[in-house]
């Protein structure tokens, strides 16, 4: 009991920093611009973005399950990080203490985006591809391409593109089924709706 | 005799046949001739009122042969295009992004920011294109060409262009805050080796008032320098018909180089 009150309470704090940040970096960038200093401001909207990307990711960061069906989260692992610069913000969970192992992230604007967009929505392109161990699936309604790895035993990956985010859950010593049925336990629709 | 009388009968028979096919035709031929001229008659009528040109006419005279296309779909030949889009107004996107936020729409208020962003780096490019030479080498700037590109969303964020032109001789300057450029630059930097094939050099290094830069040269495009500025940005010369590597290079030097760095906020 103690343990969620002190992980409320940090969330609490790490919210109201970002907020502070947020707030001083909209008075930074009206000074400036007022002054003339265009790149002064420029920074500073650059840092609001930041701040508002880390809000955000902290917001999805809500939304990641308690456990995995058996597999409890790793609280020290859980991340939010990044810059608004190029890949946007990663938000990750990892779950499971032993030889089972998952992970969630998201990653809002994935440079792997496109990509995968142009492999899910064109049959041909993702026919010419041609990998066994790749296919395409549905989850809550939302196309996503399942992938088994050579490199773990039985250890699969789903990817869900979500606008502009991308939704990755990855899990080892498991099954196909299980992982589908992982995924459509997620709250994937609420998740798109905080990053777009 | 008989054979004889009935050969005749064959052949005028034949002949009669022919005769009625050959009367057919020309009834055939003249009817059709009627029509398309009662056709082009009626089309004209149509055109004369309604203004637009017909396309039904085999071989008449269509008043104005760019609005149609082979199939007969009409292809635009008018409107003036889009109208620029107003920089956004900072202070007021500003103020949007801070009461989105107090709201908690998080997504409303990074849409606000973006658009403060657009607004401060159109403004950096404008000022940036009015500091710049208004002639390079002989040549005067041609202000229609003058662009300036941010996208917030992807790859590219602030492009701005320049172009200097009279009669086939061009140089065009394109300076771009874009990490990825000058990565991939400095990368090209690391590599010396590739700079020669042994028997033509097409690209070396040089330096640009204390800059490091390369310069290219192709049969087909002309000489190209590109210069890395500071750590996101690239400055990309793109000179057409000069005679000499040192032309080209006389004509890069007439830029600023410290106040265009200073200007896109690079060391």
């Amino acid at each position: 009991m103690k343990k969620t009150y002190s992980i409320v309470f940090a969330l609490l704090i790490t919210t109201l920093a970002n907020a502070q940040d947020f707030k001083k970096n909209i008075t930074t960038a009206q000074t400036n611009y007022n002054s003339g200093k265009l790149q002064d401001a420029h920074f500073a909207l650059l840092q609001m973005m930041q701040d508002l990307d880390i809000t955000i990711g902290k917001e999805v960061l809500k939304l990641f399950p308690p456990s995995m069906d058996s597999l409890p989260s790793v609280q020290k692992e859980e991340t939010v990080s990044g810059s608004s610069q190029f890949t946007g913000v990663t938000i990750e969970k990892k779950y499971g203490l032993f030889a089972k192992k998952a992970s969630l992230n998201v990653v809002i604007n994935s440079p792997l985006l496109n990509a995968l967009n142009a492999y899910i929505n064109s049959p041909m392109l993702a026919g010419f591809g041609g990998d066994p161990n790749t296919k395409i699936v549905k989850v809550s309604n939302y196309k996503a391409r399942l992938t088994k790895q050579d490199d773990e035993q039985n250890a699969y990956r789903l990817e869900i593109p979500m606008s502009n985010a991308l939704l990755s859950l990855k899990i080892n010593n498991s099954s196909e089924a299980e992982l589908l049925a992982l995924a459509s336990q997620l709250p994937i629709a609420k998740m798109a709706g905080l990053v777009q | 005799m008989k054979q004889r009388l009935l050969l005749i009968l064959f052949a005028c028979a034949a002949i009669a046949i022919q005769t009625e096919s050959n009367a057919q035709g020309f009834l055939k031929k003249l009817k059709d001739k009627v029509e398309k001229k009662a056709e082009d008659a009626l089309d004209k009528k149509i055109a004369d009122k309604t203004g637009v040109g017909n396309t039904t006419g085999n071989g008449s005279a269509n008043p104005n042969p760019t609005s149609n296309s082979k199939n007969g779909r009409p292809v635009n030949t008018s409107g003036e295009g889009l109208k620029n889009s107003t920089v956004p107004d900072v202070l007021q996107q500003i103020t949007d992004a801070d009461l989105a936020y107090n709201k908690q729409q998080f997504g409303e208020a990074r849409f606000s920011v973006q658009q403060a962003l657009l607004g401060v780096e159109l403004q950096i490019g404008k000022q940036l294109l009015q500091s710049l030479p208004a002639e390079v080498a002989g040549l005067p700037k041609d202000s229609t060409e003058d662009r300036v590109m941010s996208a917030r969303y992807g790859w590219a964020n602030l492009t701005i262009q320049r172009i200097y032109q009279k009669d086939d001789k061009q140089l065009s300057i394109l300076i771009g805050n874009n990490a990825m450029y000058a990565g991939a630059l400095d990368m090209y930097f690391g590599f010396a080796s590739t700079q020669s094939n042994g028997e033509t050099q097409n690209t070396k290094q040089i330096r640009i008032k204390g800059n490091k830069a390369i310069i290219q040269f192709e049969e087909r495009e002309g000489y190209t320098i590109l210069m890395q500025m500071g750590t996101s940005g690239m400055i990309t010369w793109k000179g057409i018909n000069f005679t000499t590597e040192k032309d080209m290079m006389d004509a890069v030097q007439q830029f600023d180089i410290d106040s265009i760095k200073k200007t896109m906020g690079e060391q």
